[in-house]
């Protein structure tokens, strides 16, 4: 069993749908997105429909830039939809024209979009990490540093002088390991 | 069936591998080891040692019970348990130390 993708241009990503769920594929199983910042300077939104819940599936994805662009909403066409374009929105700031506005597991007024690749974990900064230490250390030495996943290489955020980090460099560099100094 | 109430450690298989430690999507684990020599090996500068675990514990106060520690042990030396974590009245009385 293997879900058929289409991929679908953003902008005729309403009408795919409706198309989709005409030709039969009424029943909603999920909708989501996936940051591709180091493929693709955009956020990824997938829905996947069936014709019933046994079936196989039918994967339409689209591919939104990051800078604030925004889909139609299908809430209209499935009305599940709502709420996983809600997530989507507060996770990915991805915005839904023609949708519910309202953030859904965010708090009223919350910065920043917590699944999107470069978004860091202040607190995860600013506290130890347990980890840091190697197997028969009993306080973490300085010089092999370890850095958890969601915290970046101290090099691009933090004592970082100069330009802001790009994006791409922050994502790249929350994904735990060894610190590796870049010259 | 062992219920999924609490995570127990297995001290003579832990290695102090910091395996768990570093995979723990909470951070809730702590643990501190020193290493030594093994005894009977060959002094020198070359001496094989061996890590001692001196503290292992769990914050069951941020645990998420999602068994990813239990998962990646590759000692088998955490294991799931019946009995519920000791209750506490503030959140840093939660902070087990496991034996
Ligand atoms: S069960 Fe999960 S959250 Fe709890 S100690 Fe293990 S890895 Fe950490
Ligand atoms: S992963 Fe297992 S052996 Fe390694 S430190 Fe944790 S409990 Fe000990």
């Amino acid at each position: 069993m293997a879900d058929e993708v289409r991929r679908v241009e953003a902008d005729g990503w309403h009408d795919a749908v409706a198309a989709a769920v005409a030709s039969g594929l009424a029943w909603f199983d999920w909708l989501g997105g996936v940051d591709e910042i180091g493929r693709a300077d955009a956020i990824r939104v997938t829905i996947r429909l069936a014709a019933s819940p046994d079936a196989d599936g039918v994967r339409l994805e689209t591919l939104v830039p990051r800078d604030g662009s925004a889909l139609a909403s299908v809430a209209d066409v499935v009305t599940g939809a709502a709420w996983h374009e809600r997530e989507v929105r507060d996770f990915f700031g991805v915005g839904f024209t023609g949708g519910d506005e309202r953030p859904l597991l965010l708090r009223e007024g919350a910065v920043g979009h917590p699944l999107r690749r470069d978004a860091v974990l202040a607190a995860r900064v600013v506290r130890p990490w347990p980890g840091a230490k190697e197997p028969g250390e009993t306080v973490a030495a300085g010089r092999r540093r370890m850095v958890p996943p969601g915290v970046p290489n101290p090099d691009v955020w933090g004592e970082r002088e100069g330009d802001p980090a790009s994006p791409e460099e922050v994502a790249a560099s929350v994904q735990g390991g060894r610190v590796r100094r870049r010259r | 069936m062992t219920g999924h109430r609490s995570i127990r450690l297995v001290y003579e298989n832990c290695t102090s591998c910091m395996i768990c430690v570093r995979e723990c999507p909470a951070w809730c684990i702590a643990l501190s080891s020193h290493s030594e020599p093994i005894p009977g090996s060959p002094p020198g500068p070359r001496q094989r040692t061996h890590n001692i675990l001196d503290a292992f514990s769990i914050d069951w106060s941020l645990c998420l019970y999602c068994g990813i520690c239990v998962e990646e042990c590759p000692f088998d030396a955490l294991a799931w348990s019946d009995e519920l974590p000791a209750p506490a009245a503030s959140a840093s009385g939660l902070v087990e130390e496991l034996t």
